[in-house]
């Protein structure tokens, strides 16, 4: 029949017709391949191995670089993310375009992070993927390609010049890099992600509004305690003189709880507490750790560290019923009246009257002596040796 | 030359032990006292960290309560041979006397005449007899020192038994009482002890008659003119007299005291350094 015929050919001549087409405008990856296939040439390598292994290896090249489509292409294909991300990352992009990241970018910033730049490229994989820039193991060096250079820092004011450098020497890092802990803090899990913002932003999750909740994910119980010192009643209550976390831990720097820090912890309650540093300053527990040595009482060996409470709280280390349990860690001889000692006496101001007037008249002892004699040398230096010097006796 | 004796050996003694652990007291306590300054980090680490250096202070606190004990006893021992004495009147030298170091009235006449001579309104200085009221002065400062340093130490040492019946705050005071009189003690050597018997331009640079326990004639006359009277008076000059110190000692005594004022003064010049 030859109606039938010419059906059978109108449809071969349409088929041949849409594949001429088809592959003018989606050339498939061996036609791609042909020039970014092969290593050493003019065009920038792509490994088909490692694309066809990527999440996104069964794709077609001109998905993510649609201006590639008619070829010869242009010279330089545009950025391909986070707009084509967007066609199948759609929230995510939206999330990403809202965060720092994101408006750095929408600003004109050179060198901003961008998906691709944390995902990779042509080898991008799922974050579960043990391989992925973005897993926990490999994130923080992905991270580090940008933040761990000072200059970096500097031109983008980041307050923190070498987030990698110091994270990596943390408790956190040396957990993760060197213990292999999975559970150990990296980047994202105080940052964020997609939603990365600067900690002055209040929907940050290091902003301290949110901080003690964002450590508190790992650190519930610290967060339980916290919660209950005096110090978190008054970060519950919104106040921004309330100490969080990263006031006595250091961020990326944070540390065990090893000589250092317990050295460092006693400037960090000071920062605010400063009637009570210098009068312990005064102490021999205070003289003591100015030496550097951490064998002796510091804030947080008698006021205690997460759950710190008032003294007038029962529940304090320091209440009329614990304080002698306290001194006892090291005075393993201490009872009430040794319990009456004054660890942050200030003898110029008070306190008990008699060491007021012990301070008052020790004061007048040492002018009175060194003001006399310091007078009576000083004449007698002169009298030797200048009258001496003059042929008198 | 002739020489005479001034201090007897256990005095001597006496007052090496108290050079020697005075020195090593000041410097373990300075590294506490003056904890915020450089250099007494740098001591601390030297002496094998803080627990070191108080033990050190310790040990020496033990040696300064021996060397008080034995002096009070020397005196002891002194009184009861006085008592022996028929005459009540020589009975009461011991305490009144010129070889006494308690103060009397020739002092305070000794102390006005140094000041007129000090705005040249007398000629020549007080003529001083076997203790000058500014040697009676160092004398009693130590003597105030020590238990006042020592009583207010053994609290903040042994805080636990004392706790059994004195409130906390004492130690507080303790505290505070030690610190302020070991300044004191310690300015008062470094800075006027020192001057008053070395450094002053009658006996510069060192005066080591403490360290060899003899004097010479010359230095006798010139330093002690009232006791070298009074004795050549009374003819009794003579039961003083004594060899001149052997060469040794009196290079060891140059070596030790010398050793001993230099390293006071530098202490001296840490604690200016800390308070500057």
């Amino acid at each position: 029949m030859p109606g039938k015929r010419r059906k059978w050919l109108l449809v071969l001549f349409i088929s041949l017709f849409l594949f001429l087409i088809s592959s003018a405008v989606y050339p498939a990856e061996n036609v791609c391949l042909t020039c970014h296939g092969v290593k050493g040439g003019n065009a920038p390598y792509v490994d088909p191995q490692v694309f066809a292994q990527s999440a996104h290896g069964s794709f077609g090249c001109i998905i993510c670089h649609p201006d590639a489509a008619t070829i010869p292409h242009p010279q330089k294909l545009a950025r391909a993310d986070p707009g084509v991300c967007a066609k199948c990352h759609g929230e995510i992009t939206t999330t990403y375009e809202d965060s720092i990241h994101g408006k750095a970018l929408a600003q004109g910033m050179e060198g901003v992070a961008n998906c691709s730049d944390c995902h990779g490229t042509h080898n991008i994989l799922p974050k579960d993927n043990p391989n992925s820039s973005v897993y926990p193991f490999n994130l923080p060096a992905t991270c580090g390609k940008c933040h761990s250079s000072e200059k970096f820092a500097k031109k983008h004011n980041i307050p923190v010049p070498e987030a990698y450098q110091s994270y990596m020497k943390s408790i956190h890092g040396v957990g993760l890099s060197k213990m292999g802990l999975l559970l150990s803090a990296t980047c994202n899990d105080c940052h964020g992600t997609h939603d990365i913002e600067p900690a002055q932003d209040p929907r940050s999750t290091i902003n301290p509004k949110n901080l003690p909740n964002t450590c508190g994910k790992c650190h519930l119980g610290v967060l339980n305690d916290y919660k209950h010192s005096i110090h978190g009643k008054l970060w519950e209550a919104g106040s921004p003189q309330a100490p969080v976390c990263n006031d006595c831990h250091r961020t990326h720097g944070v540390s065990a709880t090893e000589e250092g820090f317990k050295l460092a912890s006693v400037r960090a309650c000071g920062g605010c507490h400063k009637e009570e540093f210098r009068t312990y300053l005064e102490s021999y527990h205070g003289q003591v750790w100015k030496l550097g040595y951490t064998g002796v009482a510091k804030c947080s060996d008698c006021h205690g560290y997460h759950k710190i409470l008032p003294p007038t709280d029962t529940d304090s280390t320091l209440s009329p019923q614990h304080i002698v349990t306290t001194c006892r860690k090291c005075h393993p001889h201490a009872n009430t009246n040794f319990a009456k000692f004054i660890p942050h006496a200030d003898p110029k101001q008070g306190g008990h009257p008699l060491i007021h007037y012990t301070w008052i008249f020790m004061t007048i002892l040492l002018i009175g002596v060194f003001g006399f004699f310091g007078v009576h040398t000083m004449l007698w230096a002169i009298r030797g040796y200048i009258g001496r010097i003059g042929g008198k006796r | 030359m002739r020489y005479y004796r001034r201090f007897k050996p256990s005095e001597v003694w006496l007052h090496v032990t108290i050079i020697i652990s005075f020195l090593g007291l000041a410097l373990t306590g300075l590294i506490l006292k003056f904890s915020e300054a450089e250099w007494a980090k740098v001591l601390a680490d030297l002496l094998g960290g803080y627990r070191a250096a108080g033990a050190l202070h310790r040990f020496l606190a033990i040696v300064t309560f021996g060397y008080f004990i034995t002096h009070l006893v020397q005196l002891f021992i002194k009184y009861l041979r006085r008592r022996r004495e028929r005459r009540p009147l020589l009975r009461l030298n011991i305490v009144f006397g010129p070889n006494s170091t308690i103060p009397r009235t020739k002092d305070f006449i000794d102390l006005w005449h140094q000041f007129l001579w000090f705005f040249g309104l007398r000629r020549g200085g007080p003529r001083w007899d076997r203790f000058s009221y500014f040697a009676k002065f160092d004398y009693f400062a130590v003597f105030w020192g020590i238990p006042v340093i020592g009583l207010s130490g053994l609290m903040l040492w042994f805080k636990g038994f004392f706790a059994l019946f004195l409130p906390g705050w004492l130690l507080n005071v303790a505290f505070m009482v030690h610190s302020d009189e070991a300044l004191l003690a310690m300015g008062f050597i470094f800075g006027i002890h020192f001057f008053n018997t070395h450094l002053r331009a009658e006996s510069f640079p060192i005066d080591l008659s403490i360290l060899t326990g003899r004097i010479s004639e010359e230095e006798f006359q010139r330093k002690h003119p009232a006791q070298y009277e009074r004795l050549k008076r009374e003819g009794r000059l003579e039961e003083l007299h004594d060899d001149p110190p052997p060469q040794w000692l009196v290079r060891t005594a140059k070596v030790f005291g010398f050793t001993a004022l230099t390293v006071g003064l530098a202490l001296l010049g840490l604690i200016i350094w800390a308070i500057m």
